[in-house]
């Protein structure tokens, strides 16, 4: 069991006993400090773009005055209800008409005049439209009246107004139609008119075939018939599309408007002339798509691929440098100074329910790498799902072929200088890191950002009788440093013998 | 530092005004984080949680209007909070993996008592009294070493000291701090 440690009691505090704890709380080094900057300032970028999100247009200024328009969503089940509402009311007034029509029989010379049936139509129409604004005296039948009660004001109006005018329309010709259009569909809980997503191209062909192709490319071929319509007196123009025997979708179409079909009558898709730009279907939160972009992994990254039967993480060849710039650019440079040049495509797969985002690394028609990149982790990316292969940031030197017995000196290790009159044991000072890869090679940076890179060259020596092991750290055939490791101390390298400076290991 | 100065150092450069925040306050906002996560987190979620508290600021800088608030008051407000938040993420994940084995499970079952639990409050603040009372560097000494579990040569180098003196001095302020507690009663 743990040892129970009195000084636990002080956790918790209450705020007398906090405030004396904070004064003795050690310092905190400025290297520290800034990689919590660091770590902060992109949780607040991402904050603030979910903000800015939440609170687009609105702007708050003094005295607590709210400007600007907040856009409200309708609940998705809304649409759906004006729908439904929609179809019961054209039933109601079929119906309602019908009734009508058959109650009062043929006209005969003694009973009223003869109406022409545009009149009748538009008569019916405005009995009915008086019977949906709940007055109770409309001629309707029960069907109507209980469409009524579930329509919505707006519905009305839009019946009645499409009976008002639709009685003057003509059919049109195919050569109308023909041409390029995209199908789109309601992004959200609104009308197609306020966010429309393209889901696909309608080619229609002059001897009344089309070709729909999709996002994904998938094509079909099929006839388009235009028809005309009488519902409730009011004359309509649905234009069937039409795969062999089945119906895939009816637009209407309107004269005078030579760009727009609708389909259907809730608003919620239609064809619009021209071809617009597709998007894929997405499904599931896209946050972490979204937040992040190519700018995000601009730099000088190595590519990795795993040095024998370990993960790359383990064990490791640098195989290229890669480079990439803010604008998506990339250069893949190999260990003979090969260089291929390409662009970077953001993208994204759902990864155990989410969805996450992916790079695509492509030359021409060819896609090189597959990254996945994860926020929590922006300096290393890997491809496909083995540990395998992967992109490292920073510029590490490439590897060589030789593989020589490293022991545990693969890691990270802190470059320590004595700090004043003492050895380095009573006052150290960090004055760099140094990474020493499984492949021998190192990089070496400094406080103030300065970067070398080299391999090492191990070599054993005997000194005063006991057997050390001297690192070599090379730049090229330039020795820039040595040191040694004793057997009891595997976690320090110490250099030079006056104690003044040495590597101790990161943990 | 008033939240109409910092509002000001905003208006100038945000990113600016967030490193002077993280400079100022960023060893106020560990020590608090620390003091709720000390028994949970390891150093990295420590910092994690510390990281999270300086968002949440930047964006109250970023969305509220100035005052004449001292903003120690409101970084206190966050970190504790945040440090809360987090402990409960941290001890929920813990509960799923169950580490007690048959003699912590007899300490369990057998010691507890209510009446034997004391005002946890009042003995902690014995007991920073008489840290109080060994005097400067051994009472920051004794907290940094057995508190915020720092080396011998990390206290060093905070009371300009020698690793070695850093020892010495420790383990002689245990000793009297150990026998000022027994007076009052209370055993390390």
């Amino acid at each position: 069991m743990k040892e129970k440690n009195i000084f636990d009691l002080l956790e918790n505090a209450e705020n007398d006993s906090m405030n004396r704890l904070i004064d003795k709380c050690p310092e905190i080094s400025d290297k520290e400090l800034d990689k919590i900057l660091a770590m902060s300032e992109r949780k607040f970028k991402k904050m603030e773009k979910e903000y800015n999100k939440a609170n687009k247009g609105i702007t708050m200024t003094e005295n607590d005055v709210v400007e600007g328009v907040e856009h409200s969503r309708r609940p998705a089940w809304f649409s759906q209800l004006r729908i439904a509402a929609s179809l019961v009311l054209v039933a109601g007034i079929i119906a309602g008409s019908t009734a009508l029509l058959h109650r009062s029989g043929s006209p005969s010379d003694d009973e009223l005049n003869i109406t022409p049936a545009a009149t009748d139509a538009s008569s019916e129409s405005t009995d009915t439209v008086t019977a949906v604004s709940g007055t109770g005296t409309g001629t309707g039948t029960g069907s109507a009246e209980t469409s009524a009660t579930a329509a919505s004001a707006d519905t009305t109006t839009e019946a009645a107004s499409e009976e008002a005018t639709g009685s003057a329309e003509t059919v049109p010709d195919i050569k109308d139609i023909a041409g390029e259009w995209t199908y789109q569909e309601s992004n959200g809980n609104h009308p197609v008119e306020e966010g429309a997503r393209n889901v696909a191209h309608v080619y229609i062909n002059s001897d009344s075939t089309y070709t729909y192709t999709d996002a994904d490319g998938n094509s079909v071929k099929g006839t388009i018939e235009i028809r005309s319509e009488e519902i409730g007196g009011t004359k309509l123009t649905p234009i069937s599309f039409s795969e062999g025997a089945s119906h895939r979708f009816s637009a209407y179409w309107f004269e005078g408007v030579s760009d727009e079909m609708h389909i259907g009558n809730g608003g919620m898709a239609r064809l619009i002339r021209g071809s617009k730009p597709l998007v894929k279907e997405v499904s599931g939160d896209m946050s972490r798509v979204d937040a992040v972009d190519v700018t995000d992994i601009a730099g000088e990254w190595t590519y990795q691929e795993s040095d024998g039967n370990h993960t790359v993480d383990i064990s490791a060849k640098n195989l290229a440098a890669v480079v990439i710039k803010n604008d998506g650019s990339y250069t893949y440079t190999d260990a003979d100074g090969n260089t291929a040049y390409g662009t970077i495509k953001k993208t994204f797969e759902e990864l155990n329910g989410v969805n996450m985002p992916y790079f695509d690394f492509v030359e021409g028609a060819v896609t090189r790498f597959h990254v996945l990149y994860v926020t929590e982790r922006p300096n290393e990316m890997y491809t496909g799902n083995g540990g395998m292969a992967r992109l490292i940031r920073g510029s590490m030197a490439l590897t060589q072929t030789d593989t020589r017995n490293l022991g545990l000196l693969p890691g990270t290790w802190t470059y320590q200088e004595a700090d004043g009159n003492y050895t380095v044991d009573n006052g150290a000072k960090d004055m760099g890191t140094v990474v020493i890869g499984s492949d021998g090679s190192y990089t070496y940076t400094d406080n103030n950002g300065f970067t070398a890179y080299g391999n090492i060259k191990l070599s054993a020596d005997e000194i005063g009788g006991t057997e050390v092991v001297t690192v070599n750290f090379m730049e090229g055939s330039v020795l820039r440093f040595s040191g040694t490791i004793l057997e009891d101390a595997p976690d320090e390298i110490r250099i030079g013998n006056g104690g003044l400076a040495r590597m101790v290991r990161s943990y | 530092m008033t939240s109409r100065e910092l509002a000001e150092m905003m208006q100038k450069s945000p990113a600016e005004c967030h490193k002077a925040l993280v400079r100022e306050y960023g060893r106020y906002v560990y020590a608090i984080v620390y003091n709720k996560l000390r028994g949970c987190g390891t150093k990295e979620d420590m910092e994690e949680c510390v990281s999270d508290v300086f968002a949440d600021l930047f964006m109250k800088c970023k969305v509220d209007g100035a005052s004449e608030n001292d903003v120690k008051y409101l970084i206190s407000t966050i970190a504790q909070r945040k440090a809360i938040d987090s402990f409960r993420s941290l001890t929920a994940r813990a509960n799923h993996i169950s580490d007690a084995d048959e003699d912590d499970m007899n300490m369990l079952a057998s010691d507890f008592s209510v009446d034997e639990h004391v005002d946890r409050s009042e003995l902690r603040r014995v007991l920073l009294d008489k840290i109080d009372e060994l005097g400067e560097p051994d009472s920051t000494i004794i907290i940094q070493k057995f508190y915020y579990n720092r080396n011998s040569r990390e206290i060093a180098e905070s009371v300009s000291m020698t690793s070695n003196a850093v020892r010495v001095r420790c383990a002689r302020a245990m000793d009297k701090l150990r026998s000022m507690l027994v007076e009052v009663g209370m055993t390390i």
